[in-house]
């Protein structure tokens, strides 16, 4: 398993600037989320589907599939019953403009998981970490929120074999009932937290020890010069929030209130 | 104290220095420190060995302020470093003139990719991004890493993380390397080039301090230190304390072969290699019996039917698409003590996750007894294979010891008094009956392995599969875990175990299996891997030097115990007079 979404292959996005990758990836969330109806909705996601195919991130899209599909359904579901606005049922009665108000909500949500995807498949958190640097933030702070990207894999790689360690123990004994389940689950997740903290606590020494706290100038390996290509990408991510605006002042785009 | 520099009569200034020093853990009752009086100069490889406990890493952790900064302790005495008290210096202060490799050296690897993760210090440093680059290189190439600059950290090899680890300290170029068990998850040749690098820092005038379980450290150091129970109770050139076998053996370390084949036999002289063994042996008229005949070359068991497990062509890839397994065929009988050994990323892991289903093949099959696994639910598997992982504390997770070992049987449906008879067997076995109510996180790491292979064992699979069981113990652990596998496999029980310890190999497992690149190398029984020395060395396996003296007489030796007992059989075989010097 590997230690972070980046798929190391060459491509148009992951020769571009990070700042610019982070610029788009604001201006697609703002442009989607200004929006409620789903086929307003709809091309965006089509278009950053499609530049998940182009940015190589087909792997991760494999890997976290279940994802992409059980995080939209549950909003589909949720708001179907949950929607409170106009056209809504009683409440928790199922209704039709929850369910178009909840296919929406899932669209942007799966928006949100490709932008994550596109970025962390074509960015090294290193080069993130510069970035964060570049735009004036504080080396270590923006270390630190790096470092969630860097740490997660390792966690959840961790709390794999932790199950797979419980799941040959249990020899295959089936566990009935919430109570049970949660009493098993309980000390998977002591035994995750217990190690997350001693690495934690052990790779800030680490740090610490390899330079991290010292003061003065740091280079950064990755930094990238600007070039012609981030002027594409940033015309292009500025065309998503100016477009979806444009929807929005054609009176169409959200629902009616 | 300043001592003369090992390279030369001036006294070198200690970089690094501990005077009367002592360090007590909260709530501990005995201090883990105490009376501590310890440097080290400029181009000095200081060696500190002891049994578990005996308080060598944090020695490292007071000497680089670790302790009290990040661990707090209550402190006694003086630390000085480069000259001056360093009582309010911060570890990080220290960064880019000391360097230390810590114990756990995954927690040390956060980027992705090696290149990075080597270049991460010199970055800290602002060094230019040409110099960073070259270091880079150097280091990797330094440490046998050398074509690894693209790959994730997370998909290297338990060794080839621990090169990685060492190889991002050598970038910052400190002065002063601290080192805590670095080369536990190394193959044999491998730990040796490693020492070999030490010895080429400590040429170019960088102070090391080693601290190690295994005697190969000692041997390349210029001083050796002993501890035990936080006391220094040898400080001295380390070729005059590795003699004293009786003294090392206290403090739970394992001598060099050839210094308990010279203290057995009683002879007058240490020898450094094994050509000067073999001389002195003959100048004494001590020679092995020769292989018995039931040492024949035997041929290794390859009938489908009578095994227990199969493994049929299986070939096996990461999702990074990197062949792991290529093409492997062999099979496993009931009884058999099996040592899957190899390279770092030959595949022995992937390998023995195999056998209990953990991983399923991309091209052919495992079946045990008969039945492919891929039919088999994980948990039915689990039944008959038992698999111990390396780190013990992956799957441990109950509250007290008694719980741990009680999960598998109880999840068995067995009843509570064959729950309890299980438990108490496995406990007397295991050595932890007075354990029973603890924490199995307030265990020791020795004992935690044996609770991981008592809650196994429990169960009573067929099989058991340990991943690398003795590493990271002191001596005196590493044998009762031995024992115990020991008196397993007598009892009948299959046991496949996976290592990187030469001696370990031949002197308990009955058939050993090399691996190379993900296809077997040898597969045979011991006695007849013995003579494949060439192989197994290109496979950077190296025979434990009782076995290489042995080979010298052409005779086929697991221990230095058996080459001792040979000698004195064929003494009594002529009726000779032990010559001068032998017991």
């Amino acid at each position: 398993m590997t230690s972070s979404l980046y798929v190391d292959r060459p491509g148009f996005l992951h020769a571009a600037h990070p700042l610019g990758k982070l610029l788009a990836f604001a201006a697609f969330f703002v442009a989607v989320f200004s929006l409620e109806q789903p086929l307003a909705i709809a091309p965006y996601v089509a278009l950053l589907a499609l530049a998940a195919v182009f940015a190589h991130a087909g792997p991760n899209l494999q890997r976290l599939r279940a994802l992409l599909v059980v995080i939209p359904l549950g909003a589909i579901v949720v708001w179907t019953f949950f929607y409170r606005g106009r056209g809504a049922g009683a409440p928790f009665q199922p209704s039709s403009a929850g369910f178009l108000f909840g296919v929406g909500m899932g669209l942007k949500l799966l928006s949100f998981l490709l932008l994550n995807l596109i970025l962390l498949s074509t960015t090294r958190v290193e080069e993130l970490t510069a970035a964060f640097t570049r735009l004036g933030m504080p080396y270590r702070v923006g270390f630190a929120l790096t470092l969630a990207f860097r740490l997660v894999p390792l966690f959840a790689g961790s709390a794999s074999t932790v199950l797979q360690a419980q799941r040959l123990r249990s020899l295959g004994a089936e566990v009935r009932g919430v109570r049970a389940r949660l009493a098993q689950t309980v000390p998977v997740i002591l035994a995750v937290f217990m190690g997350a903290l001693r690495r934690a606590d052990q790779m800030a020494i680490a740090l610490d020890m390899r330079g991290f706290a010292l003061p003065g100038r740091r280079t950064f390996l990755l930094e990238r010069p600007v070039s012609a290509r981030d002027a594409v990408v940033v015309l292009v991510a500025l065309g998503a929030p100016l477009s979806s605006w444009a929807i929005r002042a054609a009176g169409y785009g959200v629902f009616p209130r | 104290m300043a001592r003369p520099s090992v390279h030369g009569t001036a006294p070198a200034e200690p970089l690094l220095a501990l005077r009367a020093f002592g360090c007590r853990y909260p709530e501990s009752p005995a201090p883990a420190l105490d009376g501590i009086d310890f440097t080290v100069a400029a181009g000095e490889l200081v060696a500190v060995m002891g049994a578990s406990g005996a308080g060598k890493s944090t020695l490292l952790k007071c000497l680089t302020g670790i302790v009290p900064s990040f661990v707090s302790a209550q402190i006694t005495g003086q630390r000085r470093a480069f000259g001056r008290d360093a009582a309010m210096l911060a570890p990080g202060e220290l960064a880019g003139r000391v360097g230390i490799v810590f114990q756990d050296f995954e927690a040390q690897l956060f980027s992705t990719s090696c290149a990075l993760e080597v270049g991460f210090a010199p970055q800290q440093l602002g060094l230019p991004r040409e110099a960073i680059d070259a270091r880079t290189r150097l280091a990797l190439e330094r440490v046998g890493l050398d074509g690894f600059a693209a790959r994730d950290p997370a998909t290297l090899s338990g060794g080839e993380k621990q090169r990685l680890a060492i190889a991002g300290i050598l970038a910052l170029e400190p002065q002063v390397v601290l080192l805590d068990e670095p080369t536990t998850d190394i193959d044999p040749e491998g730990k040796r080039a490693i020492l070999e690098l030490l010895r080429a820092l400590r040429g170019d005038g960088v102070a090391i301090v080693l601290v190690e379980h295994e005697i190969l450290a000692a041997e390349a150091a210029d001083r050796l230190v002993l501890l035990a129970d936080g006391r220094i109770v040898a400080d001295g050139h380390a070729p005059a304390l590795l003699g004293d076998v009786a003294r090392l053996e206290h403090c739970g370390i394992r001598p060099r072969d050839l210094d308990v084949i010279g203290h057995r036999l009683a002879l007058p002289d240490r020898f450094a290699t094994v050509a000067a063994a073999e001389k002195a042996l003959r100048a004494h008229g001590a020679v092995p019996a020769p292989d018995p005949a039931s040492h024949e070359r035997q041929a290794v068991r390859t009938n489908g039917s009578a095994a227990l497990l199969t493994v049929d062509d299986v070939r096996f890839a990461y999702e990074s698409g990197r062949p792991a397994l290529d093409g492997i065929s062999l099979d496993i009988a009931p009884g058999e003590y099996v040592a899957l050994i190899g390279q770092n990323g030959s595949g022995k892991t992937t390998l023995a996750k195999h056998l209990n289903g953990l991983l399923a093949p991309t091209g052919g099959a495992v079946r045990l007894a008969g039945k492919d696994l891929r039919e088999m639910r994980l948990g039915e598997i689990a039944r008959d294979v038992g698999f111990v992982f390396q780190d013990p504390d992956h799957q441990l997770f109950c509250d007290t010891v008694e719980e741990e070992v009680a999960y598998g049987p109880r999840h068995l449906g067995l009843d509570a008094a064959e729950v309890e008879r299980r438990v108490a067997r496995v406990l007397e076995v295991c050595a932890l009956r007075d354990r029973r109510s603890t924490d199995p996180f307030l265990l020791r790491k020795g004992e935690r392995q044996r609770l991981a292979i008592a809650a196994v064992l429990a169960t009573e699979p067929r099989v058991l599969i340990l991943d690398e069981p003795t590493t990271g113990l002191d001596h005196r652990e590493q044998r009762a875990i031995l024992a115990l596998l020991a008196e397993l496999h007598r009892a009948g029980r299959t046991i496949v175990v996976i290592t990187h310890a030469p001696w370990l190999v031949a002197e308990n497992a009955t058939r050993a299996i090399l691996l190379s690149h993900g296809r077997v190398l040898l597969d045979g029984d011991i006695r007849q891997l013995l003579w494949a020395g060439d192989v197994l060395a290109a496979a950077s396996f190296v025979l434990p030097d009782a076995t290489l003296l042995g080979l010298r007489f052409g005779a086929t030796i697991r221990s230095p115990g058996e080459l001792v007992a040979r000698v004195r059989r064929a003494g009594s075989a002529r009726g000779a007079e032990p010559s001068e010097g032998m017991a």
